[in-house]
């Protein structure tokens, strides 16, 4: 087990700088620079020549980015590896670890609950299409839950703010401030997913569900919680766990267009914003970020195989 | 089978109870006030308390002196400087400075302080504080020099001291004594006052932000001088500011509360009742106009968009005739009322007209395609033959693709037998595209749109668009931004040889745009100034090197239990000052 382990973060290790390097050397390559983003976006194309060289100048100065690049990319490597990794260039007064430190719990709620609630709803639907396999209970259910998966979660979304704050009154169309608040995001971003893991479940179930000892269970009497729930559902997880661990990771990196539509302050905005406006400090976490939370996932996830199905042992 | 139950059953619960505290949410800091000093309650005038909601575009920064939206909330709401501007025709009044004295050669500036002004923490306002805020704004160690609203106003020394050529104390601001403060100019400037009063010149606590040094922009940490203080600002989310109790100066505001949600704004909740007012969007502006159009208000903007030439190796749009056709064969009245709705104004001229006087009429194409057809001919192009197809460059970052454009080359076709078409690009190629050495193949200009921040129509002449780089031969270019781009040389050498080669390569138009800027610069009269300011307006509309297409406007919805809300029209239509707002509820 230890052995294992040792063996994977090593790999990880190497995983994340080999992803550092690709950012890095794309991020150079890409046209445009963070100042002319800001000179874009506010419209100051001329003014004085001379404070606008002085003042490009200073900046560059500021943000190492007159150093050459090797020396730019091991001080980014080094900050990371010491949790300083200087002010972001969007937010100068913000630390990316600041950012980082606030930001993260806050997708990581929503993405907790979100996964939670489509586990909540695609898992029984998942069982129920597949105990009534090819009857109008499975059909409904597929195609309810397909319904969820073919309808982005951006728009999702507008119809749950249309419905819950315009026409009902129930809800605030927006913010992060009471427990209320976490209802319409949770939803529009967890109905999506409910599709596909319902469809995973009712595979997986299908396969159990033929197995020889479930038919043996069955014939030794036993009740439905015991064969279904108690030997089939333990044995139809492991797919189940494959796809929501890569989808637990994904949210919580931050979804963007939930975020910005709610208002709620995760590090998607930040992220995304980041690759828009060439701020290179946080457009290297987040990619490095990124990898990391996923790895980490794909861990936890192949742990959980070995605890799920004593059959899978590591040495 | 048990244990995946109970453990399954444990997450959920757990996952339950965390909800209760919603990581991310801001925290109440309580800063320990000084007890406020004894406000009379106002017997007549607007009615005091309530709160007003609304959105405002991401701060990136809570510093008045770091360009970004920050800078803006500073100036309406959190702090004030020594003078503000009564209305939305920007007319000067007095803040923080109660009175103020010229010279005779308009070159000095004496300020004379309210007596008894405090910061929000109590300690003392005074000159001292007004002096170190304004050198600390044009210090390019604090990149104050991102922000254009310094340029021009030509307080003696700044730009040295901004290149490194002076130190500090030679700059052209004193505090003479606790109330007084002297600023000197290098040149006259009538609106020297109007200037005063943008985001340089607000005030900031020099023990706070030496104390906490980036950490001073905190809610907890921030001491500022304005009716409002900062309550809490959690990033990309909201920002709450509350009335100061201890502010002392003549423009109080009336609300308790302020609470502005970041961008992007929504319309449905301003119909949610969740805001008080958002911006109307041209996709919903025709249901607003239907369902409540008592509560829409609109300014047009001092925003305005156009095209400006791009050179290189293709010769043909730098005959100005070609461009002056270019520019007069656009019905703007038409495309603007029929195509974009009236949700923008048509611009003939480069000054809007929001700037008042007679800058927008005077120095504007006509619409005139007979005389067009007849330019573009002289020029060697009769009905558009042998032009090359022009393109106009954009990028979907900064807008989407506007159907005005789009009307914009259909004139052209029509009208001229021009054709034209639209390079859309992501805005780091556009950003570098814009100002390369094109080749041979490609004639076209890029789209532009920038508004000065107060109605200065000197703004709309020195702040931007300029005939410097007119150059009389186009491949003179491509050596300007060699020298441009080389690394060896250092700034200042740089800039004086970028200065010279100017000089010397550009058109007969370019040559006098600068002569006249010098001319300017030199004069200290601004009444002698003002014929030269003309002149340079005159041969800017001649050369044609920029051809203005519309102005925006801002639209906005304000609930009716809202008073006082005074658009700002170099601002997209935020309050001029949240100060003004009051509730009736």
């Amino acid at each position: 087990m230890l052995r294992f382990l040792s063996r994977r973060l090593g790999f990880m290790v190497i995983a994340l700088v080999f992803v550092s390097l690709l950012t890095f050397t794309l991020m150079h390559m890409a046209p445009g620079n963070f100042l002319d983003a800001k000179r874009i976006s506010s419209g100051d194309v001329s003014g004085d020549e001379q404070a606008s060289v002085d003042v490009i100048a200073e900046m560059e100065k500021r943000y190492g980015l007159d150093k050459p690049l090797y020396v730019q990319y091991l001080t980014y490597m080094k900050g990371m590896a010491t949790w300083d990794m200087g002010p972001s260039f969007q937010f100068p007064q913000l630390h990316i670890e600041e950012i980082i430190e606030k930001a993260f719990p806050v997708s990581l709620t929503l993405a907790i609950f979100s996964v939670a609630l489509s586990i909540i709803i695609a898992v029984p639907l998942g069982i129920l299409a597949a105990v009534k396999q090819n009857t109008v209970w499975d059909y409904l259910s597929m195609f309810l839950s397909m319904i969820g998966n073919s309808i982005p979660a951006y728009v999702l979304a507008v119809f749950l703010i249309l419905l819950f704050s315009l026409k009902l009154h129930w809800l605030p169309t927006a913010g992060w401030t009471e427990p209320r608040h976490v209802i319409m995001p949770v939803l529009a971003l967890g109905l999506g997913s409910v599709g596909g893991i319902a469809r995973y479940m009712r595979t997986s179930m299908v396969e159990a569900l033929r197995q020889d000892y479930i038919a043996a269970a069955w014939a030794k009497g036993g009740s439905f919680t015991k064969v279904v729930l108690g030997h089939a559902l333990r044995n139809s997880l492991i797919p189940l766990i494959t796809v929501v661990g890569p989808q637990l990771a994904r949210l919580m990196v931050g979804t963007v267009f939930i975020e910005s539509m709610f208002r709620v302050p995760g590090l998607g905005s930040y992220f995304t914003l980041a690759a828009n406006t060439r701020d290179y400090p946080l457009l290297m976490t987040s990619s490095v970020f990124f990898a990391f939370v996923i790895m980490a996932m794909n861990l936890v996830v192949d742990l959980m195989y070995g605890f799920l199905d004593p059959r899978i042992r590591f040495e | 089978m048990r244990k995946t139950w109970v453990l399954l059953l444990t997450l959920l619960v757990s996952v339950g109870l965390l909800s209760g505290c919603l990581p991310g949410q801001p925290k109440e800091t309580e800063k320990k006030d000084p007890a406020p000093a004894t406000t009379g309650q106002k017997t007549d005038g607007p009615k005091q308390g309530g709160s007003f909601t609304s959105f405002i575009i991401n701060p990136t920064s809570m510093d008045p002196h770091i360009y970004s939206y920050g800078a803006h909330i500073h100036r309406m709401a959190l702090s004030e400087g020594l003078v503000t501007w009564k209305n939305a025709k920007f007319e000067v009044g007095p803040a923080s400075a109660e009175s103020w004295t010229v010279s005779p050669d308009k070159l000095t500036y004496t300020f004379k302080l309210k007596k008894g002004l405090t910061w929000s923490n109590g300690d003392p306002l005074t000159a001292k504080d007004f002096e170190y805020s304004l050198k600390r704004a044009i210090d390019p160690k604090t990149w104050a020099g991102a922000s254009a609203s310094y340029q021009g106003a030509g307080i003696l020394n700044a730009v040295a001291f901004q290149r490194g050529e002076v130190t500090a104390d030679k700059v052209g601001v004193k505090a003479i004594d606790e109330t007084t403060l002297e600023i000197k100019l290098d040149k006259a400037n009538d609106n020297f006052l109007m200037r005063l009063a943008e985001v340089w010149g607000l005030p900031v606590h020099q023990a706070t932000v030496e104390k906490f040094g980036k950490d001073w922009t905190k809610p907890e940490n921030m001491v500022t001088n304005g009716p409002f203080k900062l309550k809490s600002w959690t990033v990309n989310s909201e920002i709450v500011m509350v009335r100061n109790d201890n502010y002392k100066g003549p423009n109080p505001g009336n609300l308790d509360q302020i609470k502005l949600f970041l961008n992007p704004a929504n319309i449905l909740a301003y119909e949610n009742n969740e805001v008080d007012s958002v911006e109307v969007t041209s996709a919903d502006i025709d249901r607003i106009k239907a369902n409540m159009p008592e509560q829409l208000i609109a300014t047009e903007t001092g925003a305005v968009q156009g095209f400006w030439l791009m050179f290189g190796d293709n010769q043909t749009l730098m005959d100005k005739r070609v461009r002056q056709a270019l520019a007069m064969a656009v019905d703007r009245d038409k495309i603007a009322k029929v195509v974009s709705k009236d949700t923008v104004a048509p611009a003939y001229s480069l000054f809007p007209s929001i700037i008042g006087g007679d800058w927008s009429s005077k120095y504007a194409y006509k619409y005139d395609v007979a005389a067009a057809k007849k330019l573009l001919a002289d020029a060697g192009y009769p009905d558009g033959k042998g032009l090359p197809e022009v393109t106009l460059l954009i990028s979907y970052n900064i807008a989407a693709t506007d159907p005005f454009t789009m009307a914009v080359i259909d004139e052209w076709k029509t009208n001229l037998g021009v054709k034209a078409k639209v390079e859309n690009l992501e805005w780091g190629l556009f950003s570098q595209k814009r100002f390369a050495y094109q080749p041979a193949d490609f004639a076209g200009m890029f789209n532009f749109s920038w508004t000065s921040p107060y109605p200065d129509a000197i703004n709309y002449l020195r702040g931007n668009w300029g005939l410097d780089t007119l150059w009389a031969d186009g491949t003179k270019y491509k050596e300007y931004l060699d020298l441009q781009n080389d690394k060896a040389m250092d700034a200042a050498t740089k800039t004086k040889k970028m200065e010279e080669f100017r000089l010397a390569n550009a058109s007969p138009e370019g040559k006098r745009w600068m002569e006249l800027k010098a001319a300017i610069d030199k004069e200290a009269d601004p009444a002698k100034q003002l014929p030269m300011y003309q002149e340079m307006a005159q041969i800017r509309l001649d050369a044609a090197m920029y051809i203005p297409l519309n102005v925006a406007k801002a639209f906005r919805v304000v609930k009716p239990h809202i008073k006082g809300y005074e658009m700002n029209p170099f601002l997209i239509g935020y309050p001029m000052y949240y100060r003004s707002l009051y509730s009736t509820k």
